[in-house]
């Protein structure tokens, strides 16, 4: 679904690379998480699949062809939700609808409300978003993302900015849009557990600039629920991953 | 509309403080060419409210209307072109930063030599006043808009004028409302002056008249109407903005 080969990539002005030479791929319905200290550059990576950046070498693709020209081929879902306050709620989540065009308004209504009641907001489109929780906001920032209706959703640690208890019902919420709505996700996080819970695969930033991701298969099948992550080799791939990215350290 | 009367009540019992003062160094001093009491403020503006009303303030006003709409219309011209295009914001801003070293006071006799005593010469002192702050303000609010917002509105394949229709636009819209408070207080000080120097009527043009014969309270009537005039407007300005810019405490 999609390829990183050999991206290299450096911010002007700095001196080493943030990427160099990197190489990986997520498969078409895969739950992939990147896992990494702050600042080891995912969100670098995430900002080059979105075509915000433009790598220096190397070749970026999905589905096979070369992101360069391709338009609309990822959902991406920021740290915070972005929802524009002098929007309702509804109107937020149309956003790519309407940039897309080519849909009536009675089509895009119609989009919208299934979308709304996907994420459990029915009745909230009219609301402004400073009425919602941090929680509602997600959802909604989330069915935003999926109405751009890409196959590929980038989502870049969505629940960063939220309180424990809403992370850990809205990482259960997660998967469960995921099994219904059959997409790829490649989810950037700095929580090993979250990453544990949620992924078929972690895979781990090395120390920058990033050369390679280090696979970590996660050793469970779907459905999931809190207690897997008490299951044994759960928990014994947390530490190794804590282990590993705590070798990073100096 | 309650709540904001319990908060308007220290500033007008300090309004009313500094009247009371006023009136009774007036009183003191007994000389209403120089210094006139409220009181004969205000009964003055009563003897002369048909001129007052029906010449002066008119003339004034349309002075302030017309230098307004030609004053918002070229900030907002210059504050968009400069967010367009990085090579007109490097010749434009520091220009316009420099234009308001110019006292304008001290140029608007030329003006009355350009366009005589029409409305235009004081038209061109008020624009001169009051496109500065629209023009900055605005260009502010363009800057201020978070480039995540864009970044996400990229992401899901807008162009530039769809990011400008749907993200700068609406975001820009509370520091318009700023910049208009701002220029609708220097528009009516701009005409003011204008006509000081150079009108055959206005609001301006009667304070100097009342001046020049030493009539104290008359030289104040028509600058009471003048901030009155302006606070009204800045008031409606404001009860618009509440309709409009219904998600300002968010942000």
């Amino acid at each position: 679904m999609l390829e990183f080969q050999n991206v290299s990539f450096r911010y002007p002005g700095d001196g080493t690379p943030t990427l160099d030479g990197l190489s990986f791929r997520a498969e078409r319905g895969e739950f992939v998480s990147v896992i990494g200290p702050s600042g080891c550059g995912k969100s670098t990576i995430f900002r080059l699949a979105s075509g915000l950046l433009t790598p220096d070498a190397g070749e970026i693709t999905v589905n096979g062809q070369s992101i360069a020209g391709q338009k609309n081929y990822c959902g991406y879902m920021p740290q915070s939700d972005l929802l524009f306050p002098w929007r309702t709620v509804a109107e937020n989540v149309r956003l790519p609808l309407e940039i897309r065009g080519g849909l009536s308004k009675g089509e895009m209504d119609d989009e919208t409300d299934r979308a709304l009641e996907a994420v459990g907001l029915s009745g909230w489109g009219k609301k402004s978003p400073k009425e919602l929780s941090g929680g509602m906001r997600q959802r909604a920032a989330f069915a935003r993302t999926v109405l751009t209706g890409s196959e590929l959703l980038l989502l870049d640690e969505p629940f960063s900015a939220l309180d424990y208890l809403t992370r850990l019902s809205m990482r259960e919420w997660l998967l469960d849009q995921w099994q219904r709505e059959r997409k790829t996700v490649l989810f950037i996080t700095h929580d090993v557990e979250e990453a544990v819970f949620l992924s078929g695969r972690v895979l781990a930033a090395e120390a920058r600039p990033v050369t390679a991701l280090a696979p970590f298969p996660v050793p469970l099948g779907y459905p999931r629920t809190m207690d897997s992550l008490k299951e044994p080799a759960m928990l014994e791939l947390k530490t190794r991953l804590i282990e590993k990215l705590r070798r990073r350290e100096p | 509309m309650k709540r904001s009367a319990k908060a308007d009540l220290p500033a007008a019992i300090l309004v009313f403080a500094l009247l009371m003062v006023w009136q009774a160094a007036a009183m003191g001093i007994k000389a209403a060419y120089i210094l006139p009491s409220p009181v004969q403020v205000v009964r003055r503006l009563w003897e002369l409210r048909g001129p007052l009303f029906t010449a002066h303030l008119p003339a004034t006003m349309s002075v302030v209307g017309i230098g307004l709409v030609i004053s918002v219309a070229l900030g907002l011209g210059l504050a968009v072109l400069m967010d367009v295009s990085p090579t007109a914001e490097k010749a434009l801003y520091p220009l316009i930063v420099a234009s308001q070293t110019i006292p304008t006071t001290a140029l608007a006799p030329l003006f009355v030599l350009w366009f005589g005593y029409s409305i235009w010469s004081k038209v061109l002192v008020t624009v001169l006043m009051t496109f500065f702050p629209v023009a900055i303000t605005v260009f502010d609010g363009f800057r201020s808009v978070r480039t995540d917002m864009e970044d996400l509105l990229i992401t899901f394949g807008a162009d530039r004028r769809q990011i400008f229709r749907k993200l700068k636009l609406p975001a820009v819209l509370p520091y318009f409302f700023s910049a208009l408070k701002m220029a609708i207080p220097l528009s009516v000080i701009g005409a003011a002056i204008g006509e000081w120097l150079g009108a055959q009527s206005g609001l301006g043009y009667f304070s100097r008249r009342m001046m020049t014969q030493l009539d104290g309270a008359g030289v104040f009537a028509p600058i009471l109407l003048l901030s009155a005039a302006a606070m009204l407007l800045v008031a409606l300005t404001s009860a618009l903005e509440r309709r409009v810019v219904t998600w300002r405490d968010q942000s």
